[in-house]
């Protein structure tokens, strides 16, 4: 299902007749922008909490978003900007996604990479900047510690107080200190 | 040798007591042939020229130290008696007797012109009057103009006088314009004086004022003593003439008049001045050069009195306006007055400040800032065609407008109105519009246009077509006010939206005016305002249908309005529970409907409507016409007498604010009572002062669309959305960049903008309310939100 949902129609038509090659790329980047512009107005009105993301510039491929932490979990009350590049073939290819914000979790490493499945393989054009936010927020409280990208952090999740403490430690001493967010 | 020196000197001592004018001597001049011989004894030793020098000399020499000392102290001397009216004295014997010492000389100039040689450049009597000239006037006392001046208007109101008395006397000889010239007839004094009729002095007045003149004019002084005077009067005159007979009268022509006034009142006068009594033994010859100072005078004069009367016309523009087209006269002549002189200017900055002091303010509705501003464009039409004038001043009126709320509902409204009600409808009404679709289209087919074609005047503003300030819509020129006519359409749709949902509305009116806007703005435009009206005709369909199929149960009659809401302005969104069974009978009309049109249902907007209430107590019967929630409000009193007011909204889902508003209409009939507060009584029997059945007045018209204002909250809502994602991912930003990225990603499909000056006012609201933070020319958010 989501093999057929990620072939781009317009590339197919692109591909039957590639002498007008620049035209089509010129519309697709249109309907790219089209896209975006509406994934942007869609997320200005929902009212979800914790999660919001705005064009760092002035273009519509390059996004700053912000999440805190889920209500109940050890990131509770915790804000991270993260940024949001989207590829010309977008929503056909996924955005690359990053913790702008240093981030202590099993699936997050040093340099803010996220090992997220909806982001790579299972990347499908029905998903959108508001559910890959959605879906990162959730992963703050669920890791998935079968592939850490943070040995570390992935060790320690078992024991939530000790997890939490460090946590906290460095957020304090990575975020606060340095006065991101 | 000796003999002839003297002879020589005798001859000499005769000439000079022969040419010099003999005051206070007692000697008899020399005869003519004494006079003769001497000038012969002098011309035989070669001396005559001696004579002219000698004899202007001592002219001068006089001139410096009697004569001119002599005339002056008549000004001078405080002794002048009670103010007196200077036609009485000084100035005339002051220049009767500078007449007659100057007289006294002419015949020596005779005698001595004929002594000169041929070849002489210029005459001696123009030589002597030269000098005459140059002595009297190289120092002028104030005082003199006074007096002057004072002679001669003396002098123009008794010749009026005379004027008046001759045509009294021999009546309907120039029309009855005269008549209203005259003074009131049985006053005692008389209008030329202002002495008592029996002492009246014009006709002496006009005697020593024809002497005067005539003695002024063998003087050669005429225009340069009472040229300035003159004319001061006649302006006088022709300023209060006009004043008096044209000010606040806008209904008929006064140029034609005015001009006759000029020519045979005023202008008769000058005549008198410089020709004399015509006829009588006054009349002088009149040079060339004097007819033409006249002919020049007259220009001028009539020049002065188009400026006169085009300021007068100026000065009450803003009045001409407002009776426009009564004062259709006034606007014609002030036509005529701005084509020659150069009153534009004057005209554009007085009528401007005219508009911004008593229309542009908070006392003036939206609609009367309207109706004077389609006036405005009327009249300054008549004035300029091309209405470069309109630019000029309408812009100030323009710009106003797009400072008012109501500007755009006032205009729907006025387009829409019942015909005859206002100007824009009939203006509507108009054939051939011109579509604002295509703007104005090419005048072809007359091949000889060009010949017809006339430059903008000056002040126009070349940035802009003549063609389109030629337009002469003012429905383009209102719709213009805002730039964009998706704003009128949008308005139109909210009014039309609100007439049929109070089911205050004539289809058949509706459509014709839908039929005309849509003459205006294009069919494309009107598509929804169509399936509106549509909407409104497919419900009588289906509401005739269910009744003749029968397909509803008995009981109270509904008929529903049925619209398609894509297509309809977002509708206020209330809620109202129905009574059960009023509901019930809705569920029906829902069914019913549903096998009219097979899989479609129907999605109640039960607080829209108009309610049918027949109203049966013991003692009365009430029949009224009502909004929805009042008629729930009454109904919910048949079954429980009484109700507090957080049972009733609970149960109508209502809230009580509203409530209770809607409840006072009740207690006005009378049917319900608040007893104690917050807790409502119905009154079964009530002290009947409200027995007659009663219609609906209909309480606050609520409009049931959100109004363009309402909108515009709506739409700033928005950008207050966008703001914050902004601010909230991009932590702070400067006004600018806001103002940019809105630009950027929220106003690119949307129609709707915002200009900077807006933002920075909503956002320093917003800091204000404490939403926002300023700090560094840079907003951002409040950090724990």
């Amino acid at each position: 299902m989501s093999s057929s949902q990620n072939v781009d129609p317009a590339l197919v038509a692109s591909q039957q007749r590639d002498k007008d090659n620049r035209d089509t790329r010129r519309g697709e980047k249109h309907t790219v922008s089209r896209r975006l512009q509406q994934e942007l107005m869609g997320l200005m009105m929902s009212d979800d909490k914790g999660i919001s993301a705005f064009p760092s510039g002035d273009s519509l491929f390059s996004w700053t978003g912000t999440l805190t932490g889920p209500m109940g979990t050890v990131y509770e009350g915790l804000k991270y900007k993260l940024s949001l590049e989207f590829p010309q073939g977008y929503p056909y290819k996924p955005p690359t996604v990053r913790f702008e914000t240093p981030c202590f979790h099993p699936n997050v490493d040093e340099h803010g990479n996220i090992c997220l499945d909806i982001l790579k393989e299972k990347w499908s054009a029905l998903y959108d900047v508001r559910t890959v936010l959605l879906s990162i927020q959730s992963l703050l409280g669920e890791p998935n510690n079968d592939s850490p990208l943070n040995v570390h952090a992935a060790g320690l999740w078992e024991n939530q107080t000790e997890y939490k403490k460090t946590l906290l430690e460095r957020y304090e001493k990575d975020v606060r200190s340095k006065n991101f967010s | 040798m000796a003999a002839s020196v003297e002879s020589l000197g005798g001859a000499w001592s005769t000439v000079t007591a022969g040419l010099l004018p003999c005051r206070g001597q007692t000697k008899a001049p020399p005869t003519d042939a004494v006079l003769k011989s001497a000038i012969a004894v002098l011309d035989h030793h070669g001396v005559t020229f001696i004579i002219e020098e000698w004899f202007l000399d001592s002219l001068q020499a006089d001139l410096r130290e009697n004569i001119g000392p002599a005339f002056w102290n008549h000004f001078s001397s405080e002794s002048n008696g009670p103010k007196q009216h200077g036609a009485d004295g000084t100035l005339v014997t002051a220049f009767r007797e500078l007449h007659a010492s100057l007289s006294s000389y002419l015949p020596s100039v005779d005698v001595l012109e004929r002594l000169r040689q041929e070849g002489a450049k210029q005459r001696l009597k123009d030589k002597v009057l030269l000098i005459f000239k140059a002595l009297l006037f190289y120092d002028i006392p104030l005082k003199f103009h006074g007096v002057v001046k004072e002679f001669y208007s003396c002098a123009f109101k008794a010749c009026e006088e005379e004027l008046r008395k001759k045509e009294k006397a021999s009546p309907g000889e120039d029309g009855p314009e005269e008549e209203e010239e005259d003074g009131d007839e049985d006053s005692l004094t008389c209008g030329g004086c202002e002495h008592d009729k029996e002492h009246c002095t014009c006709t002496e007045t006009l005697t020593l004022f024809h002497q005067l003149n005539s003695q002024l004019h063998s003087l050669g002084l005429l225009e340069r003593v009472c040229g300035e005077a003159v004319t001061a009067i006649i302006h006088d005159r022709i300023q209060q003439h006009i004043q008096n007979t044209c000010q606040g009268e806008f209904e008929s022509q006064f140029l034609l008049p005015l001009e006759k006034w000029l020519n045979s009142k005023v202008l008769s006068w000058l005549h008198l001045v410089f020709k004399g009594t015509p006829g009588q033994t006054g009349e002088r010859e009149v040079s060339a050069k004097t007819q033409e100072s006249l002919d020049r005078w007259q220009t001028r004069l009539l020049y002065f009195l188009y400026q006169t009367y085009g300021t007068l016309r100026i000065s009450e523009m803003f009045d001409i306006i407002v009776e426009f087209p009564d004062s259709m006269s006034a606007l014609e002549d002030l036509k005529v007055c701005l084509e020659k002189t150069d009153l534009r200017q004057t005209l554009v900055s007085s009528l401007r400040s005219a508009i911004g002091r008593r229309l542009l303010q908070p006392g003036a509705t939206t609609s009367d800032v309207l109706s004077q501003y389609i006036l405005l464009v009327k009249s300054l039409r008549v004035l300029d065609p091309t209405g470069v004038l309109l630019e000029l001043v309408g812009d100030r009126i323009r710009h106003y407008l797009r400072t008012r709320d109501d500007t755009v509902r006032k205009i729907v409204e006025g387009l829409t109105e019942e015909e005859g009600g206002s100007d824009l409808a009939d203006e509507l009404m108009k054939g051939d519009p011109i579509s604002l679709e295509e703007g104005v289209e090419e005048e072809g087919g007359d091949p000889w246009a060009w010949n017809k074609w006339e430059p903008d005047p000056i002040d126009a503003d070349p940035s802009k077509t003549s063609k389109s300030r030629r337009s002469p819509d003012i429905i383009s020129l209102l719709i213009s006010i805002y730039g964009s006519k998706e704003l009128f359409i949008k308005e139109y749709q909210s009014v039309l939206c609100n007439r049929i949902l109070s089911f205050n509305y004539d289809l058949t009116r509706e459509l014709r005016n839908l039929e005309l806007l849509k003459l205006r703005f294009g069919e494309s435009q009107l598509g929804n305002c169509e399936v509106m009206l549509k909407d409104v005709q497919d419900s009588k369909r289906v509401n005739d249908l269910i009744k003749s199929e029968n397909l509803m149960e008995q009981g109270v009659a509904v008929s529903g309005m049925i619209i398609s809401a894509q297509y309809w302005p977002q509708l206020k969104e209330t809620k109202l529970a129905l009574p059960p069974a009023v509901q019930q009978r809705f569920d029906s009309y829902t069914q019913a409907f549903q096998t009219v049109k097979a899989s479609r249902t129907l999605n109640w907007l039960p607080q829209m409507g108009l309610v049918d209430l027949d109203i049966e107590l013991k003692n009365r019967r009430l029949s009224v016409m009502v909004n929805p929630v009042v008629a729930t409000i009454i109904m919910h009193f048949q079954d429980k007498e009484r109700w507090t007011l957080d049972e009733l909204s609970t149960a109508m889902q209502v809230p009580s604010s509203v409530l209770r508003r809607r409840i006072t209409f009740w207690q006005n009939y009378g049917l319900i009572r608040e007893n104690p507060p917050g807790s409502y009584v119905l009154l079964e029997e009530g002290a009947d002062h409200h027995g007659d059945v009663m219609i609906d007045s209909d309480e606050e018209t609520e409009s049931a669309t959100a109004s363009s204002q309402e909108m515009r909250e709506e739409e700033m809502q928005m950008f207050w959305v966008y703001v914050q994602g902004m601010l909230t991912n991009l932590d702070s930003l400067p006004l600018e960049r806001i103002h940019s990225m809105l630009k950027m990603f929220a106003m690119r499909d949307n129609p709707i903008e915002i200009s900077l000056p807006e933002l920075k006012a909503f956002l320093d609201s917003k800091v204000r309310s404490q939403q926002l933070l300023l700090s560094g020319g840079k907003y951002k958010l409040p950090k724990n939100r």
